[in-house]
């Protein structure tokens, strides 16, 4: 619902198990040594057993690409089953999913052409082959000319000139019209499209709606067994799958919407996995639960205040910029997420989170709250504080509603707190919440905010701030506009080469941070829990969730 | 009979019509649905939203949409879900689930005000009657939810601690995947069933055994008793066969007409407990403008409320001879 | 502290419908109704004290701000400490005061409270009225209404209103007119009843012989002689109508940040329930002091107003 499920299929979020594929292979009988943290082999576990999941919400239907499931209920359960090609890793790294492809290459710049080899052996579990047809079926209903899709976005294969399957369809050659550098981002969580094409109603329906009672066969290391609505929901391991074979027999996803209760369904064993929101009390209840292993990271979600650049006083980049310099991120930082976590650091990046190897701190001078120089830029713009003690000019007084989705304690008290930082500084600032659903529906898209509180996606494959920031931009809600930004991004959009591109997209925040048009405050934490029984468990803070390597875990 | 329990489904139909216009019209002024669809990124392709709502019948004015609504419901069709959600299948898990323990706190609710108010009657002005109006008022001044915490830190982790393992659940309706027979599955349930009953029958417990007492006390000054007394009755007779039984009827009428505050009181129960019935429904419903799912659940509530004052008719006619239904 | 607590014999006086005959020459000191009703108050300690608890309650947080060195928006740098003396109910993570958050929360409830309950008296006095003074096809249409109504479980209705007409907002008047809109319904009820009875009295008809309006009657004649029912039902709307929002908060339909409500700050300290229980049980504990408050109150009202259930003779 917020900006993070917004933004998850612009990231690969893919089942893979390049992890399990350096292993020994084999069912569960490894031995490898474990390594450092990152890309460690998983560990030898034994064969059998299972584990239930504290799942916050009832899966809606179980393919992601459709705007209907397109959230992390969906993705959590389907990450074992459905196969995609690339990975993002803890690390925030993106590798290919060895166990079911060969390779998959640039093979020409111009046209941009990628060249997919699938494995021989990879097949659904009834027999039929992973195959072009199920690349082909991904980028047909993805590619926006057929509205009779329900598709979540079309970003990507909307570029895509053709898909040819050719070496008896395991060779896939994807042309595209456009150049789109975040390729890797595509062809995730493909669902089985021999299955779509046979439903009666036609491929359209067998892709919107065929899949809403369950997933008929798989390619990955488990596949569906039970789901009992409002209860639970079990997969097994799928023996018909080609690479390594999952060590535990199934994985049960119980339904527990109260992440309240979660520390309690731990305690007594109802649950061995929890993946909730971090929240202070359930932290340190979690930690005072014996057998427990839990940690804490950082993921690629981040919150932060989006100025709208349109509203009276905020057109003026002084103002934004003697916000961004009065308002105290350390503070808000210890009296939130660093209560539970003390690594929580301010972020200094708009493009890339501290943990990913790309960032930069592009705003070193607001690192420190700096009151005195707010101030200085305030009056140097013509401000003078009045009577009330709020500045004004020409008999506006600086005074800002603040928005953020209401009920969600954690954003209600950096609210609380923004408003007594700009309260000293000289800013007045009124509370203005609403629910999710009203403020990414309507009030963002339609601009009726001045400064908005929320999170965004960070995300190995930075092409999507093009709407985030770029003239016109779907998702830029603060109506920013700088047709120099805008060519930056029409040129970094294009650079396939890694390193040039975090480069220019660096220098793009660089601009951003000028123009102060949003301020970062923090990166979000991730929390995971479970019973010390399990190895192998561990979180992947980006979009792919815990369930990334669910082919590996078992018990000890 | 037939005719007269058919007599009361139908005079709250009209109810029906109206409050599910009411609801209806409520949900669609509140804002598209769907909306939170919009503003995503990368942009849901507007023509998806439009197939959408569509199939939802959103592009249908109110009246239509109502009518739609109201012909499918005639023939058992809750229509669409926002969530693409079975109405009907997902109706008739949480029916169950809900009703076994509204039933259960219902009877619990009954009895252990039956008994209090009885005994508070009789001894009048005795410690028993203060302890027992305190204790009432108490349990009538405490939010649910509160009460539903409290137990869970003190009641439920006390016993368990006490027994060495869980035998009381805080947490859902039954442990999923349970493996073992039906009477494994049947102390299971009764485990989660027990907090969530104490909560949601204390309150209504309260209200019912202080009316359960005044009108015992009513009975007891009346002259058929001292009758019942003077004709050589024994004590205990008179107050079984003819005291009680009479009492009873407003305490019947009193637990018919608070058969939808205990529906309301199941939502809270139910979130506190973390079960999936009913009053989850409701909640998910409103919360996601799923105008359908409301419905439904307003529906169903609605004949359950009507079915329950069906049965205090009947138990009338148990317990006041002079009450026939032709 | 008590003599604020306690109304003044003479200003309960001046309402009561038999004050015409003041002038007569008795010899046995005169006792208005209202007097006796007071006096059967008095001898009702349980009520006595709890009004005296539910009043200085209401203006310790009234005056909250006179007497307190926090309030709810202050921002300490005591992080979720547990009660001191110098936090008495603890702080939160924010640094908030928990009593000052309290007794916030303690006025936006008692006033939602006190306007549902005004709100509701009013309307469904004037419903119950006309119904059971019209009678007629009118009282059988307007009392099935209200049979009709009370049917459907209310908070369903209530979370619907909340989720729509409040717009998540969670405003402090819009959710006690929410909560007015069904909370009318028992008064109405009531009021028609005794109207159904009252209307056929011998002094009515003198009245009309007189040449008195139908508004007249209503108001100058009836309605003195329902006031008894009217006070001791409003007293119980105020205690239903505090746990109906404090419900309706807990579940998220009701009111919200940057208001604060009793209910509210349970529903956020429900978390924290093991691991801070200061911020769970005192707010919490708060709601069942006024909800208890409030319903021995109209307990003892209710003995007072109706001679007939007469508890205090014991």
């Amino acid at each position: 619902m917020s900006a993070h499920r917004r933004t998850l299929k612009a990231l690969p979020v893919a089942l893979v198990l390049s992890l399990a594929a350096a292993a020994c292979g084999g069912g569960g009988g490894g031995t490898a040594q474990p390594e450092k943290s990152g890309s460690s082999s998983p560990a030898a576990v034994k064969t059998g057993g299972s584990i239930t999941y504290a799942a916050d919400q009832e899966p809606t239907g179980f393919n992601p690409n459709t705007s209907k499931d397109n959230g992390t209920s969906v993705t959590n359960v389907i990450q074992g089953i459905l196969p995609s090609v690339f990975v993002t890793q803890p690390d925030f790294s993106v590798q290919l999913d060895k166990d079911l492809m060969e390779s998959a290459e640039v093979t020409s710049e111009s046209p941009q052409t990628v060249v997919y080899k699938i494995k021989q052996n990879a097949k659904w579990s009834d027999g039929v082959p992973v195959s072009a047809k199920d690349f082909n079926l991904m980028w047909k209903a993805q590619n926006g000319t057929n509205d009779k899709f329900d598709v979540a976005g079309t970003t990507g294969y909307e570029d895509i000139a053709s898909v040819t399957g050719s070496d008896s369809d395991k060779t896939v050659t994807v042309v595209f019209k456009t150049p789109y550098s975040d390729y890797k981002s595509l062809f995730s969580f493909m669902p089985p499209a021999h299955i779509a094409e046979a439903n009666p109603a036609g491929v359209e329906a067998g892709w919107n709606t065929g899949f809403d009672k369950g997933m008929p066969v798989s390619a990955g290391p488990f596949k569906f067994g039970d789901f009992k609505p409002t209860d639970s929901l079990t997969l097994v391991r799928n023996d018909a799958y080609f690479g390594p074979k999952a060590p535990l027999d199934s994985v049960v996803f119980r339904f527990l919407p109260e992440s309240t209760t979660q520390p309690d369904a731990l305690r007594n064993s109802e649950v061995q996995m929890i993946y909730p929101q971090p929240q202070l009390d359930l932290v340190s209840q979690v930690e005072g639960i014996p057998g427990l292993k839990s940690e804490t990271n950082f993921g690629l979600s981040f919150e932060h205040l989006t100025f709208n650049t349109t509203t009276p006083g905020l057109d003026d980049v002084a103002v934004r910029k003697a916000i961004a310099l009065g308002t105290d991120r350390e503070a808000i930082l210890k009296r939130t997420v660093a209560q539970f976590s003390d690594e929580a650091k301010t972020l200094g990046n708009r493009v890339y989170v501290n943990n990913q190897p790309e960032y930069v701190d592009n705003g070193t001078q607001y690192a420190k709250a700096d009151a005195a120089a707010a101030t200085k830029l305030l009056e140097g713009a013509g401000y003078a504080k009045g009577a009330n003690g709020i500045y004004a000019k020409a008999g506006k007084p600086l005074s800002f509603r603040l928005s953020t989705t209401s009920g969600n304690a954690l954003r209600e008290t950096q609210g609380e707190l923004f408003k007594s930082q700009m309260q000293t500084l000289g800013i007045d600032i009124k509370i203005d919440n609403s629910p999710s659903k009203v403020l990414f529906g309507e009030r963002l898209p339609k601009g009726n905010f001045d400064i908005a509180n929320f999170a965004w996606v960070s995300s190995p494959f930075p092409t999507g701030n093009k709407s985030l920031y770029g003239t016109g931009g779907g998702s830029n809600y603060g109506k920013y506009s700088n047709t120099a930004v805008d060519k930056m991004f029409t040129d970094a959009n294009a650079i396939l080469d890694d390193a040039k591109k975090a480069e220019a997209f660096n220098k793009i925040d660089k601009v951003l941070w000028d123009d102060m048009v949003s301020l970062p405050l923090y990166q979000k934490p991730t929390f995971i829990a479970y019973s010390e029984k399990y190895a192998n468990i561990g979180d992947n803070a980006s979009l792919e969730g815990p369930f990334w390597n669910v082919g590996t875990w078992g018990l000890k | 009979m037939y005719a007269f329990a058919l007599r009361r489904l139908l005079i709250s139909v009209p109810l029906l019509l109206v409050s599910s216009m009411i609801v209806y019209a409520l949900v669609h002024f509140a804002g598209d649905p769907l909306r939170d669809l919009e503003g995503r990124n990368p942009p849901v392709p507007p023509a998806v939203l439009e197939e959408r709502r569509r199939l939802l019948g959103l592009d249908k004015s109110l009246p239509e949409q109502y009518w739609n609504w109201l012909t499918g419901i005639v023939t058992g069709d809750f229509g669409p879900s926002v969530k693409g959600i079975d109405i009907g299948a997902d109706l008739s898990r949480r029916l169950g689930v809900t009703m076994r323990m509204v039933i259960l706190a219902i009877l619990l609710a009954v009895i252990l005000a039956m008994v209090v108010g009885v005994l508070s009657a009789v001894k009048q002005y005795s410690g028993v009657d203060y302890t027992a109006t305190l204790l009432g008022f108490i349990a009538l001044s405490m939010p649910v939810f509160w009460l539903a915490a409290l137990l869970k830190e003190f009641l439920a982790i006390r016993i368990n601690q006490a027994i060495g393992k869980t035998v009381v659940y805080t947490i859902g309706e039954s442990t999923p995947g349970l493996e073992g027979g039906l009477l494994t599955k049947l102390a299971d349930q009764a485990g989660h069933l027990v907090l969530p009953t104490i909560a949601l029958a204390a309150v209504n417990y309260a209200a019912w055994s202080r009316y359960q007492r005044s009108s015992m006390l009513d009975v007891l000054n009346s002259d058929f008793i001292r009758l019942a007394r003077a004709k050589g009755l024994s004590r205990r007779r008179v107050m079984v066969r003819h005291a009680l039984r009479c009492a009873l009827i407003p305490l019947t009428t009193v637990v018919a007409l608070d058969a939808g505050a205990i529906l309301g009181g199941a939502v809270i129960t139910e979130r506190v407990f973390a079960w999936h019935g009913m009053g989850e429904m409701l909640l998910n419903a409103a919360n996601d403008q799923d105008v359908n799912r409301l419905l439904a659940w307003l529906m169903v509530s609605a004949v359950i409320v009507v079915l329950f004052n069906l049965v205090a008719d009947l138990l009338y006619a148990y317990l006041d001879p002079r009450i026939r239904y032709a | 502290m008590t003599d604020v607590t306690v109304p003044k014999p003479d200003m309960i006086k001046a309402d009561g419908p038999q004050r015409d005959v003041s002038s007569r020459d008795f010899t046995v000191r005169r006792r208005s109704q209202s007097a006796l009703v007071l006096r059967r108050f008095l001898q009702h300690r349980l009520a006595v004290i709890s009004l005296v608890v539910f009043l200085v309650l209401v203006l310790l947080s009234l005056f909250a701000e006179t007497w307190w060195q926090y309030t709810s928006t202050t921002i300490t740098d005591d992080l979720s400490q547990g009660p001191s003396l110098k936090h008495p109910m603890g702080t939160d993570s924010t640094g908030h005061d928990l009593l000052a958050k309290v007794l916030a929360g303690a006025r936006v409830s008692v006033l939602v409270a006190l306007l549902v309950a005004v709100l509701s008296t009013a309307f469904g006095t004037v419903f119950g009225a006309l119904s059971g003074f019209y009678g007629g096809r009118a009282d059988t249409l307007m009392m099935r209404f209200v049979d009709l109504i009370l049917t459907v479980p209310s908070l369903a209705i209530l979370i619907t209103l909340g989720a729509t007409i409040a717009g998540g907002g969670g405003d402090p008047i819009v959710i006690a007119l929410i909560l007015a809109s069904l909370s009318w319904l028992q008064i109405a009820r009531i009021i028609r009843g005794l109207f159904l009875s009252l209307r056929e009295k011998e002094y009515v008809e003198a009245a009309r012989c007189l040449g008195a309006s139908n508004r007249r009657i209503i108001f100058r004649h009836l309605l003195p002689n329902a006031v008894g029912p009217i006070i001791v039902n409003a007293t119980i709307v105020v205690a239903v109508a505090i746990l109906a929002e404090t419900a309706l908060s807990f579940l998220g339909f009701g009111i919200k940040f940057p208001s604060t409500s009793l209910g509210l700050l349970v529903a956020e300290g429900q978390s924290a329930a093991s691991t801070r229980p200061w911020l769970f049980y005192f707010p919490g504990l708060v709601i069942v002091l006024i909800a208890l408050t409030i319903n021995f109150v109209g307990d003892g009202l209710r003995d007072a107003l109706d001679p007939q259930q007469n508890r205090v003779r014991a």
